[in-house]
C-alpha cells in the first residue's frame, strides 16, 4: 500500500438537498435514504446517505485537488463501514497516496463511514461473458426474498446522462470517465432497487476498470454466492466500464410484535382494569408490546407517537378490535412544552417510558456527542415528561422506566447507552423520595426482539410478552387495588 | 494440520484485504477489541474469507464459538486446506 499520510481534502454537508440531487441522479430512492418513517425502522433508525454517493465525494475531493495528476484508476475497492446519517457533515481524509494509488477515507468525527482504495494501472480487456436476464428499472424498491436472490441475473440501464453525471461529479468525470461514474451510480440502483432491493444493507464494492468502457449502456448482474448464514448477497457485475463483485447483505425486516390475541392468553381478564395508562413509544418495539399486555388486561391505554402515525393507528386498530381501549397521541421528545401538553390534557395513573434513538454501537468506545444525545432522551426528555404529568395527575403516578442489563455490563461500544441509562435509574430513585409517585419500577431489560436489536444472524430472544408482563404487574402493584 | 506460520502468513493477507490497512499484527491472541473497525460485519467478512481461502466450512457452535482469531487458526489448522 502507498506511505501513510493524513490530509484533509474537503468537509462536505450530506445535506437533504445534496441527498435528493444524488437520489435524482442515480435513482436509488431506497426509503433507508430517503424516508424518516421507514428508516425509523431499520437499523440504522435514520435516514442514511448512500454509500456510493459517499465514495464518489470522495474521489471528487481526491481529483478536484489534484487536476491533470491522475493516473488512470485500474482497480477500486469500496468499503461502507458504518451508516452517516442525512445531515452530517464528513471529512474527506486521504490517508496513503503515491504513484501506486491512494486510500480515501470519509470521515464524521472519529468514526470512518466509507473506505477507498484506488490502484492506478491500466483496465483489463472484458472476458466477453456477459451475464443474460432482463434489464431491472423499478420505479421503488423490490422486496426481494431470499430465494428471489438466489440465481437471479439480469442488467441495469445506465443513466446515459453525461451531462448531468459530468456536472454532478466533474473532476471525477474527467480522471476516470463519465461512463465508469455512471457505472458507479448503476451499483447503487442495483443494490437499493433491485437486488437485495428495499431491504439491503451494501457492504462494499470490489472493481477492475475494462478497456472497452461502457460500450452497451448497461449493467450485467449475476448472483454468485447467498449465504444465507450472514443474509449476505454477493453479485458480479460487469458494465459501466467495470467488472467485479458488490457485496450486500439482505436486511431482517421490521420486527412484528406478537398480537394482542397472543398477548391476551398470558394476562388475567381485567388485571388492569380502571387504569389510565400512558405509553410514550407505543407504536412499535416493546411499547407496542406494553401497550398490548395493558389494553388486554383492561386499561385504558394511549400510545404516543413521534413519527410512526402509520404504525400507531396500526396498534391502535389491533387493540381496539380486539375489544381493548386504545388512543393515539403524538408526541415528540424533543417538542417542548407545547407537546407535553398534548399529552396531559387527561390525567393518567401510569406512564412507561419507551421513547428511545437510535441505538447503535461505537466501536471507537466513549464519544460525548453520542451520550448527549442518550441523555437529552433517557433523562431530560424522561423528567420532563414524569414532571409534567405529575403536575397534571388527580393521584399518584406510577412509572415505569426501561433500563438495561448493559448497566452491569457494558460492552464496550455501548458504553455511553449503558451510562446515559445508569443516569436515568439514579432520576428514578430520586422520584421514589417525591410523595406524588407511586411505584416507581425500573427494569434492567435484557435484549429482547425490537427494530433496535434487528441483526442479520438469527438471534434468539427472550419472550417480551413474559419479561415486560412481569414488569408491568410490578408497575400496578396496589395501584388502586386492581392489579 | 496446515502449519500456524503459513496460517498467520494467510491471516494478514486476510486482514489486510478486509481491513484496507497492511498494519495489523496478527497473532492468536488478537480479537475484535485490538482492531479498530473489527465489527459485525467484519467478523463475517473474515469467516467468509477464511472459509474460501482454507475450503473450511465453520459450523453453528463453532460460529458461536469465535472469541479470539486463534479459534479460528485452530479449525483451521485441523480441519483446512490451502
Amino acid at each position: 500500500m502507498p506511505p501513510t499520510e493524513n490530509i484533509l481534502l474537503a468537509t462536505i454537508p450530506f445535506d437533504e438537498a445534496a441527498r435528493d440531487a444524488f437520489v435524482a441522479l442515480s435513482g436509488d430512492c431506497n426509503p433507508v435514504h430517503v424516508d424518516p418513517v421507514a428508516a425509523r425502522r431499520s437499523p440504522t433508525g435514520t435516514p442514511i446517505v448512500h454509500g456510493v454517493h459517499q465514495a464518489l465525494a470522495a474521489l471528487e475531493a481526491q481529483f478536484s485537488s489534484n487536476p491533470g495528476a491522475a493516473a488512470p484508476v485500474a482497480k477500486l475497492r469500496i468499503s461502507f463501514e458504518k451508516p452517516l446519517p442525512v445531515g452530517s457533515i464528513a471529512g474527506i481524509v486521504r490517508t496513503r497516496a503515491d504513484d501506486s494509488g491512494f486510500v480515501l477515507e470519509v470521515r464524521s468525527g472519529v468514526e470512518i463511514t466509507t473506505k477507498i482504495v484506488a490502484t492506478f494501472g491500466a483496465g483489463v480487456a472484458l472476458s466477453g461473458v456477459k451475464t443474460a436476464g432482463a434489464v431491472h428499472s423499478p420505479q421503488a424498491p423490490l422486496e426481494q426474498s431470499e430465494a428471489d436472490l438466489v440465481g437471479l441475473s439480469g442488467g441495469i440501464q445506465l443513466s446515459g446522462d453525461r451531462e448531468a453525471v459530468n456536472g454532478a461529479f466533474p473532476a471525477t468525470s474527467t480522471a476516470i470517465g463519465t461512463a465508469r461514474v455512471d457505472g458507479l451510480l448503476a451499483m447503487t440502483f442495483l443494490v437499493g432497487m433491485v437486488a437485495p432491493g428495499r431491504n439491503s444493507l451494501f457492504r462494499g464494492l470490489s472493481l477492475t476498470a475494462t478497456a472497452d468502457g461502457a460500450a452497451d449502456g448497461r449493467l450485467a448482474f449475476r448472483t454468485v454466492l447467498y449465504d444465507p448464514r450472514f443474509r449476505l448477497l454477493r453479485l458480479s457485475i460487469e458494465g459501466g466500464g467495470w467488472t467485479g463483485s458488490v457485496d450486500a447483505h439482505l436486511r431482517r425486516g421490521p420486527v412484528v410484535q406478537p398480537s394482542i390475541d397472543a398477548v391476551s392468553h398470558h394476562v388475567k381478564r381485567g388485571e388492569f382494569s380502571g387504569l389510565r395508562s400512558l405509553i410514550i413509544g407505543g407504536s412499535r418495539g416493546l411499547g407496542e408490546v406494553i401497550a398490548k399486555i395493558l389494553a388486554s388486561g383492561g386499561a385504558d391505554v394511549t400510545i404516543t407517537y413521534a413519527k410512526g402515525s402509520a404504525d400507531a393507528a396500526r396498534v391502535r386498530s389491533e387493540i381496539v378490535g380486539w375489544g381493548g381501549n386504545c388512543e393515539v397521541a403524538p408526541f415528540d421528545l424533543h417538542s417542548g412544552a407545547e407537546g407535553l401538553d398534548l399529552i396531559v390534557r387527561t390525567p393518567r395513573d401510569q406512564v412507561y417510558f419507551m421513547a428511545t434513538p437510535p441505538i447503535g454501537s461505537v466501536d471507537s468506545g466513549r464519544r460525548p456527542d453520542v451520550l448527549a444525545r442518550y441523555l437529552e432522551s433517557y433523562v431530560e426528555g424522561f423528567a420532563a415528561v414524569v414532571e409534567r404529568l405529575a403536575q397534571t395527575a388527580d393521584r399518584r403516578l406510577d412509572v415505569f422506566y426501561p433500563s438495561t442489563i448493559y448497566v452491569e455490563a457494558p460492552p464496550r461500544d455501548f458504553i455511553d447507552y449503558a451510562m446515559a441509562k445508569a443516569a436515568g435509574e439514579v432520576f428514578c430513585a430520586s422520584l421514589r423520595t417525591d410523595p406524588r409517585f407511586a411505584n416507581v419500577v425500573v427494569e434492567r431489560l435484557p435484549r429482547l426482539a425490537s427494530d433496535q436489536t434487528a441483526g442479520l444472524a438469527s438471534e434468539r430472544f427472550p419472550d417480551p410478552v413474559q419479561v415486560l408482563l412481569d414488569a408491568v404487574r410490578r408497575t400496578c402493584i396496589g395501584h388502586r387495588g386492581t392489579c | 494440520m496446515i502449519p500456524e506460520d503459513a496460517i498467520h502468513d494467510a491471516f494478514a493477507e486476510i486482514f489486510a484485504d478486509i481491513f484496507l490497512r497492511d498494519d495489523i499484527q496478527i497473532s492468536n491472541e488478537i480479537s475484535a477489541r485490538d482492531v479498530k473497525g473489527w465489527d459485525s460485519f467484519k467478523q463475517i467478512e473474515i469467516i467468509m474469507a477464511t472459509e474460501e481461502r482454507f475450503a473450511v466450512k465453520l459450523t453453528s457452535a463453532e460460529l458461536d464459538g469465535l472469541r479470539k482469531l486463534g479459534d479460528l487458526v485452530r479449525i483451521v489448522a485441523e480441519r483446512g486446506r490451502i
